[in-house]
């Protein structure tokens, strides 16, 4: 087993710019990625047949990571050839994270070093994951706020439910999650958006958490049509952060204000599990006995690009966990026992830090 | 891998408040899914047809019965068979080899072809095929309607063969396309002109859209996304659909074949009339059609008598009875195949058990529950309609609603009249409320011992002012349109397969879209079946232009637009839309004297097609302007 930090690269394109984004990575030798499917939300100026000026197109998603020194080089690279730091292509962003894989060394688990040391961050990413159906009321939102072209994927949830009889038909587990990037300052601002939109206050509603992301090159082009003004307002906004050196002057009080003075959940963390296809369940079983409380499973494809061009393709699904800090440990240490690093599992564990989160909790009598 | 986990107990009234608002949401989504078709039949019946609805009460029942099957049927089909499915097409790649998976989808091909009778809906369109109009039909609906399903069975079978190792080998459908269609339509058109293929062409294209059942095309649909899943063939875009287009191509093509193959060797007679068909000369060869010498002599009888009387029993028990072991028919002999070839082949612990088992028995349950309400309600109505249907256009006899009358005395009450030839016949007036109307007096309906007479009234043409006017025809091709469009809404088939195509493409390609698209397809399908019927047009008129206009913009689509297209055709033909179609091809058939009623299915298969295919084109060329115009921008 081997731990290393890593600089977790998520970049989401529209179709059209799919092929140069590959040919970008394998220039870069990104021998690995993972695919998912997401769509992106924008409005339009001609209303669609059902009288909407919403739009939804197909957004290709791919994660995949390099080391932290790479960081820099590599963002620039994409940002500057693949999204031509433009908008109306797509987003990208980055997240400091710590990655778990397989290795011939032993699993001398105990010794290793899991613990953050990631400063504060400029930018943070918001992921908010509701019941299917209800992302748009979400991602408009987040339109509507200026925020950008925030991206929506499909998910099955998992946790309590899996441990009812079969009571456990009448709650659908399919999920929807809804990811925005947004400015530090803003974040907390956005975030009370969202949960106001989603109405995750109530019982069962959802959850939102919030992430350091070290990088990022947002599409702002959430309006499609003719342009009205000489420059759009995304152009505006990029070329007056230019001027500035910073987003800070952008800070907004009125974004959205708490009135009920919400309690966050602090110091928590998010892990990744990556495992062969239909693995997840059982994994997220394993962690549930160590302490979590429920994940989100999404179905993603994992793609190895070789030298001579050749692509093997393997379906995986990603489990996606937040947890209190304290119960890394014993959930890593009982998912490595549960036979993660093995052939028939092929997981690999990426943790990141989540700064806040929110769901509605029953507050005890 | 198994995982011990603690089970969570909630107390039994928690678990009825959870129960009662899912059971309701699924009730009232299948209500309004189903509600659209019956007003129309209702209203459609009452408002044109000027008729009152017969047996309310036992259609209200039915109705409700198909509503609540429906809402388990579906909601099995999604708990339970799908997933079955998709589990199974993830795991055979990775741990069977290339020979067992075809050995598996050829079986399960076959299997899926005799689950699912759905010979039985052909035999009841062909049924009042004479033997003498077209010979080699007749008798492979009836003697060798065996080798009919051998030829169809085999075709489903190597369809999902195809289907499978396509997915495997990420092969695009258009290839598939390009030589199936063209060849179906070569043979089609080179059948044309031989009378006694001419008459199979559409039985042939009937049979694609109609053995993809209800059962087989979700369970193949979730087979082939799981093996999609599995060798990540998504990238040409086809995500597991296409097995359905395949499945309903193929039988077309063997069902053909052995026709032509049948005519050649046995020298079936050419279709000619009822005199040349029992003359002595065509003994033998009449003999070998109708099977024996008394089926022989039945058939010429038959005619002398008029058409053969229906039994109309009415035994609730046998009904529920009948409908439930079809429904176990076609379910468990699949699901069970499919888990016996998950736990010898794969041998591994079934996830989600009790929700697999459950969602086969509430399928079954729902299966049951649906062919009775259909029974009772939706086909009863359908027939009434149908069969009311070209009193829009034409006069016709009320055979249910016979009246008589007494004491009748035909000295003082019959009297003559002339038409403009000097034609004499003979009438008396029948008092109605405040109106007296004229009904054709016939002595021969007069019985003098009771002093009855008895006759059946009759109604229409409602619209236009003679026979077979345009005002009539128009009636019924509004009513084909409309039903068509309703009767799609409420097809499960076809709500599962939008239900996977929204999650597989995180909701860019909506389930109302393409069930819109879809509908209207079906209901312009029926349209033009109504009109093939109604002015006798040979299918392949119909048949070939689309085709040709479907092969062309199959080239210019995306292979997901594609893929989702042509597996629509055959999910559309399903157990509401079927059974609705073949009243109303039935009635009017009946009327026209056309010798068969096929094609009317093919149509209704072949439109939607047509309009999911533009839909994609345009919305796909609506986002590329966008997407593209951006690209240009900075490429400046």
């Amino acid at each position: 087993m081997r731990v290393r930090a890593i600089s977790k690269f998520t970049v989401a394109v529209y179709k059209v710019v799919s092929p140069l984004l590959l040919q970008t990575l394998q220039e870069c030798h990104i021998s690995d990625y993972i695919f998912q499917q997401g769509k992106g939300v924008a409005l339009s100026d001609s209303k669609s047949f059902f009288g909407t000026p919403w739009v939804e197109n197909s957004l290709d998603t791919y994660h995949f990571y390099c080391a932290p020194d790479e960081e820099a080089a590599l963002f620039e690279t994409i940002a500057g050839k693949v999204l031509w730091h433009q908008e109306g292509r797509g987003s990208v962003f980055v997240e400091p994270a710590i990655l778990l894989e397989a290795d011939e060394t032993p699993d001398n688990f105990n010794e290793l070093d899991l613990d953050f040391s990631v400063q504060k961050t400029a930018l943070m990413g918001i992921y908010a994951i509701i019941q299917r159906g209800r992302g748009m009321a979400l991602a408009r939102r987040a339109v509507d706020s200026g925020s950008g072209v925030p991206a929506l994927y499909y998910g099955t949830g998992g946790g309590i439910r899996d441990r009812m009889g079969l009571v456990r038909i009448t709650i659908p587990p399919e999920k929807e999650m809804v990811n925005v990037v947004v400015a530090e300052h803003d974040a907390e601002g956005m975030m009370e958006l969202l949960i106001e939109a989603g109405r995750l206050y109530r019982p069962g509603m959802g959850f939102i958490f919030t992430y350091p992301v070290s990088r990022a090159d947002m599409d702002t082009k959430s309006f499609f049509g003719a342009s009205r003004a000489a420059a759009s307002v995304g152009q505006i906004v990029s070329a007056i952060d230019e001027i500035k050196g910073n987003t800070e002057w952008r800070r907004r009080t009125l974004l959205g204000q708490s009135q009920e003075g919400r309690t966050y959940m602090k110091n928590l963390e998010n892990i990744m599990i990556i495992c062969n296809d239909t693995m997840a369940k059982d994994l997220l079983h394993v962690a549930m006995n160590a302490g979590a409380t429920g994940a989100t499973i999404s179905n993603c494809r994992l793609v190895n690009m070789e030298s001579d061009g050749s692509q093997s393709k393997k379906s995986v699904e990603i489990s996606d966990m937040v947890i209190g800090a304290s119960q890394k440990r014993p959930i890593i240490s009982a998912l490595i026992e549960a036979g993660l690093f093995t052939n028939q599992m092929n997981g690999r564990i990426i943790v990141k830090k989540s700064c806040a989160a929110y769901t509605y909790i029953e507050k005890r009598k | 891998m198994a995982v011990q986990t603690k089970k969570v107990a909630i107390p039994l009234k928690q678990q009825l408040s959870m129960w009662l608002p899912f059971c309701k949401a699924k009730l009232a989504e299948q209500l309004r899914s189903v509600l659209p078709v019956i007003l129309w039949l209702i209203f459609f019946q009452m408002a044109f047809l000027r008729l009152n609805i017969a047996e309310g009460g036992i259609i209200a029942i039915g109705m409700t019965l198909v509503v609540l099957g429906l809402a388990f049927f579906l909601e099995g089909l999604l708990i339970g068979i799908m997933p079955l499915g998709e589990i199974i097409g993830i795991k055979l790649p990775v741990k069977a080899s290339m020979v067992t998976i075809i050995v598996l989808a050829f079986i399960l091909g076959v299997g899926a072809t005799y689950a699912e009778p759905s010979i039985g809906i052909l035999k009841a369109s062909g049924s009042f095929i004479k033997p003498w109009d077209a010979p080699l039909l007749y008798l492979l609906l009836n003697r060798y309607s065996w080798a009919l399903v051998i030829c169809v069975a085999g075709g489903v079978g190597l369809a999902v063969v195809a289907g499978m190792m396509r997915f495997t080998y990420s092969i695009s459908l258009k290839p598939f396309i390009y030589v199936i269609i063209p060849l179906l339509l070569i043979v089609s058109c080179a059948g044309f002109f031989d009378a006694n293929i001419n008459y199979l062409l559409g039985l042939a294209w009937d049979c694609g859209g109609v053995t993809t059942g209800p059962v087989t095309v979700p369970l193949v649909l979730a087979l082939g996304i799981g093996i999609c899943r599995s060798v990540g063939g998504e990238d040409n875009g086809s995500m597991g659909f296409g097995v359905v287009t395949l499945a309903s191509a193929l039988p077309i093509l063997t069902v053909l074949g052995f026709g032509i193959y049948f005519s050649l060797n046995y020298g079936i007679l050419p279709p000619m009339s009822y005199d040349e068909f029992f003359s002595p000369e065509n003994y033998e060869k009449a003999l070998f059609i109708a099977g024996s010498p008394e089926a022989l002599a039945a058939l010429k009888s038959q005619v002398a008598t008029g058409a053969a009387a229906t039994a109309d029993s009415f035994n609730i028990l046998a009904i529920i009875r009948d409908n439930f072991l079809s429904a176990g028919q076609a379910i468990l002999p699949l699901t069970i195949f499919l888990l016996l070839a998950f736990f010898l082949i794969l041998r591994e612990r079934l996830p989600k058990k009790d929700e697999i088992i459950c969602g086969i028995f509430i399928a079954i349950l729902g299966m049951g529950l649906f062919n009775i309400g259909m029974e009772f309600g939706l086909t009863k109505m359908g027939n009434q309609v149908g069969r009311r249907l070209p009193s829009s256009f034409k006069a016709i006899e009320l055979t249910d609603e016979i009246e008589q009358v007494t004491p009748f005395i035909p000295q003082e009450m019959v009297q003559k009249s002339i038409d403009a030839n000097g034609r004499v016949s003979e009438f008396f007036f029948q008092k109605d409320g405040n109106k007296y109307k004229g009904i054709p007096y016939n002595p021969s309906h007069y019985n003098k011992a009771n002093k009855t007479y008895t006759y059946v009234p009759e109604i229409g043409p409602l619209y236009g002012e003679k026979e077979k006017s345009l005002p009539g025809f128009a009636i019924v091709l509004l009513f084909a349109f409309v039903l068509g469009l309703l009767a799609t809404l409420a097809e499960p088939a076809l709500n599962a397969l939008g239900m996977k195509v929204e999650e597989l493409t995180v909701g860019t390609f909506k389930k109302k879209t393409l069930i819109f698209a879809v509908a209207s397809g079906v209901g312009m399908g029926l349209c033009l079946g109504a009109g093939k019927i109604i002015w006798n047009i040979p299918l392949l008129y119909m048949l070939l232009p689309i085709y040709i206009i479907l092969v062309i913009l199959t080239k210019f689509s995306d292979e997901l637009y594609v893929n989702i297209a042509w597996d629509s055709a055959g999910v559309t033909t399903g157990p509401v839309t079927v059974p609705l179609v073949l009243a109303m091809g039935l009635g009017i058939g009946m009327q026209m004297n056309v010798p068969e009623g096929f094609g009317i299915l093919t149509m209704a298969s072949a439109c939607p097609i047509l309009t999911v295919t533009l839909m994609g084109l345009i919305s796909n060329y609506k986002a590329k302007k966008r997407l593209l115009m951006e690209q240009k921008a900075g490429e400046l």
